[in-house]
């Protein structure tokens, strides 16, 4: 070993920290603008932000690995790998469709539970998958009923953010989060799903005064619905039933992996190559289809924060945030909550949150019980997707996919109505977060 | 042999600028599944059934195959009347190899083979303007010649 200099934090530069401070603002500015693939942007950024830090010595490749959150890494894959074969059962159209002739094919009810299943499944699944599955059978379903789909498609935009807040894998946030901070799934549910379960009913009441009275169809086209068959949409049995096999065992093993002292990648990696094991035709298709640019945009991230934070730049930040707190905790807590769910609406939680991580951290000195921060963070970032048409990827998902289908959801609309269901959702946060954690 | 010895010469073009309808009409018209689309006498791009009905189709069947089981009658009807003046350039598809008289009928088979290409526009050497088109049964006529009138 020769290597003897940049050890700790007293070998840095103010070049050191402007280099660093400069790509991390600039990696940052261009994925806002979204001018370049955000992936590009932050594997690049990462990559200068190594060679920047060889340099200037507070970097390497050796501390940019270890700036990797591979946990979080692995669960998105193992997920990822469970859903790619999971859609192609026709258990979700099933699902809806079958919820849909529940209801009698009445257009408000179908809402609603077109609204629960939205969040079910973005609380277990990713929101952008859940909402490619939902659209099309939200489009199919009003085309039968002959009404307007764009308040069905706002409801599940504003359901698949609300729903993901309240589970450890439902939104990329609280996968960071509850890797970064040892926060169990078991915690996320405990600590989050409650909110997210009183705050659906305002919610509801608010949409039902908005939009009940667009929806009105005839009986006759009700009837439509009722003639469709569910079973239809079931192509491969002996998939499915595999498939919900793995599902249960991936859920049971996440509600148990703090108690069974497994990391959540354990458990998504074990599901994963056990479907592979039962179905294992589909190894080309399914890892193929996984969404490596989502991953690589995570490595790249790690890797930049992680040189902001060998740079000291985190640190300094943090001390700068607690004085200005004054190291109160409820106003450190709701200010990150606030804070995080207005920056969250218009940029990408994802970089935002995987910043806050190690500043929050850095924070364990003057609190004892930082929790009170993670949850608080959790909420402001997950909730503030609802804000405007950009703030999270399902969100641009269902606009993308509605317009090309001749039905455009305005930038302005959509935040009339998002904003103020993040206002909403996130003042029930505060109240919850400060009688619960504060 | 050069693709000039076996193009088709009598090729079935369309303008950027007309819509489906025309290009539905002309197709069924002249009983062709393919057009190439020419701006000034050069390719700019080429018009398929396939095409039209990706047109036709809208996107949330074609993410999701599964659901279009479920979808109302008349829905074909009503994209199809939705899609009537839309552009053919909007359209048809920019990426595609162009050949010329001078190529080779290797050459030509090859990039018939790649991405299952119908047709591929062949312009003249010198001017990049349009001359003719490959299709598969210029291939197979091709062959035909080669194993029973050559020898």
């Amino acid at each position: 070993m020769i290597e003897v200099v940049s050890e700790g934090s007293n070998h840095i530069t103010s070049g050191a920290v402007t280099a660093a401070l400069l790509i991390f603002l600039g990696a940052y500015g261009v994925i806002i603008s979204e001018k370049i693939h955000r992936t590009i942007i932050a594997l690049f950024g990462g990559s200068l932000m190594i060679i920047a830090g060889i340099y200037y010595q507070f970097y390497d490749q050796e501390k940019a690995i270890h700036a990797i959150d591979f946990n979080t890494i692995g669960l998105l894959i193992g997920m990822m790998i469970i859903v790619v074969i999971t859609k192609e059962t026709g258990l979700f159209q099933y699902v809806a469709i079958w919820s849909a002739k529940k209801v009698n094919g009445d257009p408000w009810k179908i809402m609603v539970v077109f609204a629960i299943i939205t969040a079910v499944f973005s609380a277990l699944l990713d929101n952008v998958t859940t909402v490619l599955l939902m659209v099309p059978m939200t489009l199919v379903i009003c085309s039968n009923l002959k009404i307007n789909p764009m308040p069905f498609l706002i409801v599940e935009i504003l359901m698949s953010n609300i729903g993901g807040t309240a589970t450890l894998i439902g939104d990329p946030p609280n996968i960071l989060i509850g890797s970064a901070a040892k926060l169990s799934f078991m915690d996320f549910v405990v600590n989050l799903a409650p909110i997210v379960i009183i705050m659906f009913y305002p919610i509801l009441l608010f949409l039902k005064a908005k939009y009940k009275k667009d929806i009105q169809t005839s009986e006759e086209n009700m009837q439509n619905i009722m003639k469709l068959n569910e079973k239809e949409s079931i192509t491969d049995v002996k998939l499915l039933k595999k498939s919900l096999f793995v599902l249960a065992i991936v859920i049971i093993g996440f509600f148990l992996h703090g108690f069974l002292h497994m990391e959540g990648a354990t458990i998504a990696i074990f599901g994963a190559s056990l479907l592979l094991l039962l179905d294992q035709k589909n190894i080309e298709k399914a890892l193929h289809q996984v969404e490596w640019t989502t991953i690589f945009f995570f490595i790249g991230l790690f890797t930049i924060v992680g040189g902001l934070e060998f740079a000291g730049i985190i640190e300094w930040a943090a001390t700068k945030m607690l004085a200005l707190t004054g190291g109160d905790l409820t106003l450190t807590a709701l200010s990150i909550m606030w804070g995080g769910a207005f920056f969250s609406a218009f940029v990408d939680n994802i970089p935002f949150v995987a910043t806050m991580i190690p500043l929050v951290h850095s924070m364990g000195s003057t609190f004892q019980d930082l929790d009170p921060i993670w949850w608080s963070l959790a909420l402001g970032a997950c909730l503030g997707g609802n804000g405007t048409l950009v703030g999270a990827s399902a969100n641009l998902v269902v606009a993308g996919m509605a317009e090309k289908s001749g039905y455009k959801i305005k930038f302005v609309d959509f935040m009339k109505i998002g904003l103020v269901v993040m206002v909403i959702t996130v003042a029930f946060a505060h109240v919850y977060a400060w009688i619960r954690f504060l | 042999m050069k693709v000039r010895d076996y193009m088709c010469a009598n090729v079935h073009t369309i303008a950027p600028n007309k819509t489906l309808a025309n290009a539905v009409k002309q197709m069924v018209e002249n009983k062709s599944n393919s057009l190439i689309v020419i701006n000034n006498n050069k390719p700019v791009g080429l018009f398929s059934s396939r095409t039209l009905i990706k047109a036709i189709v809208p996107d949330y069947l074609q993410k999701d195959i599964r659901s279009s089981i479920f979808d109302a009658e008349g829905t074909f009807e009503k994209y199809a009347r939705e899609a009537k003046n839309k552009l053919v350039s909007d359209f048809m598809k920019t990426d595609f190899h162009t050949l010329t008289d001078d190529d080779t009928m290797i050459e030509a088979a090859t990039y018939a083979l790649k991405g299952a290409r119908r047709i591929i526009p062949v312009v003249n050497k010198e001017k990049g303007e349009i001359v003719g088109a490959i299709t598969r049964t210029c291939l197979k006529n091709a062959l035909y010649d080669i194993l029973f009138k050559n020898d």
